[in-house]
């Protein structure tokens, strides 16, 4: 069947607008779509990074101390004991009595307490934290005690001490009479988070 | 003349669809390109402040559990100079007892006369860590070897 010019021409109308119509709905609708989208997220990104900048430009001091501050932290970390370092400690203590010419008797105790938040009972001078008391019997003379308890006061841990008893048998003015010093000192184990 | 006219018009709409959907797809790549940077840089912002977080989180934990220890903590040792640095000559001290929990400080020995006696309880008294050091009355009546017993107290806040 020979079509006539005009029919052709009909056809070939109809072809391209049909072609026309087709990339229309398959590529520039989508494409058109997808762009104002993405304008629209990309809009909400712009102000939530504006947001997040200010707040970076706020904290960029904190920031910049932070590392400064941490470094300077990691020596006050020691202020507690770790659970299991008692050996250790009990070394230590024993190094110390012996180098301040103190004739020591100790005895150590474990306490466990249940993990909670950091509570101060100041009635009670005491945290609610696990902790390890150290209770000495010390003999030596005063300035000895003194140098121990000086000594126990520069270590890195913090040792609680709530009543020193002195006692000295003697009455005698007799400066090397031999002093009974006791007490407890406590420290700290923290929760290891 | 008609026909062959609709013809180049909608041959040249339909160059212009086309040119505007490749525009449209390119616009739409580099679009989708910034955006993917844009996510990847929040993510690396985020990351960057959780570990800045973390790290002020470990600080503060620190600075907690020491401001908590500051607070029952008690530096013994300036305060036993200060204090052993007041006995007068004329008294010897048998026994001591410091008590940070209530401030107090229990002192007991024997003072050679009744005028060294009222000399410790001046000088205690003129301690910052002390307050009141009251004699019993029947510590004054003897005039010497004063065996002594007293209690050096601080008024809490």
């Amino acid at each position: 069947m020979k079509l006539s010019f005009k029919q052709q021409l009909l056809v070939l109308i109809g072809v391209i607008t049909a072609l026309t119509l087709l990339v229309a709905v398959v590529i520039v609708i989508p494409a058109v779509r997808t762009i104002l989208e993405l304008g629209q997220e990309i809009s909400q990104l712009q102000v939530f990074l504006e947001r997040q900048y200010q707040k970076t430009q706020q904290l960029r001091r904190s920031a910049q101390a932070v590392d400064e501050l941490t470094l300077q932290i990691k020596r006050l970390d020691g202020a507690g004991m770790k659970k299991g370092d008692e050996l250790d400690m009990i070394k230590r203590l024993e190094e110390l009595a012996a180098a301040s010419h103190i004739e020591q008797t100790l005895v150590v105790n474990f306490t466990e307490i249940p993990a909670a938040p950091l509570l101060v009972e100041a009635k009670s001078q005491t945290l609610n934290q696990s902790h390890y008391t150290f209770s000495f019997l010390n003999q030596g003379r005063f300035d000895d005690h003194l140098r121990f308890l000086r000594a126990l006061e520069a270590a890195p841990e913090y040792f609680i001490i709530r009543q020193l008893n002195w006692e000295k048998r003697q009455h005698s003015a007799a400066v090397a009479a031999p002093i009974t010093l006791r007490f407890d000192a406590i420290v700290y184990v923290w929760p290891s988070n | 003349m008609y026909w062959q006219f609709l013809k180049t018009s909608i041959e040249s709409l339909l160059g212009i669809i086309c040119l505007s959907g490749i525009m449209l797809l390119g616009a739409e790549w580099v679009l989708q390109g910034y955006f993917n940077d844009l996510s990847a840089s929040l993510t690396i912002t985020n990351k960057i402040q959780a570990a800045k977080n973390l790290q002020i989180k470990q600080v503060n934990r620190v600075v907690h559990n020491i401001s908590a220890l500051q607070q029952i903590y008690t530096p013994w040792t300036p305060r036993l100079s200060e204090l052993i640095a007041a006995i007068p000559p004329g008294v010897i001290l048998n026994e001591l007892s410091a008590n940070s929990g209530d401030g107090s400080y229990r002192l007991s020995g024997v003072a050679a006369t009744r005028d060294d006696l009222l000399t410790l309880q001046n000088t205690l008294e003129a301690l910052n860590f002390i307050d009141s050091v009251p004699i019993p009355l029947a510590q004054l009546t003897a005039r010497e070897d004063i065996s002594f017993s007293l209690t050096a107290t601080k008024e809490l806040p």
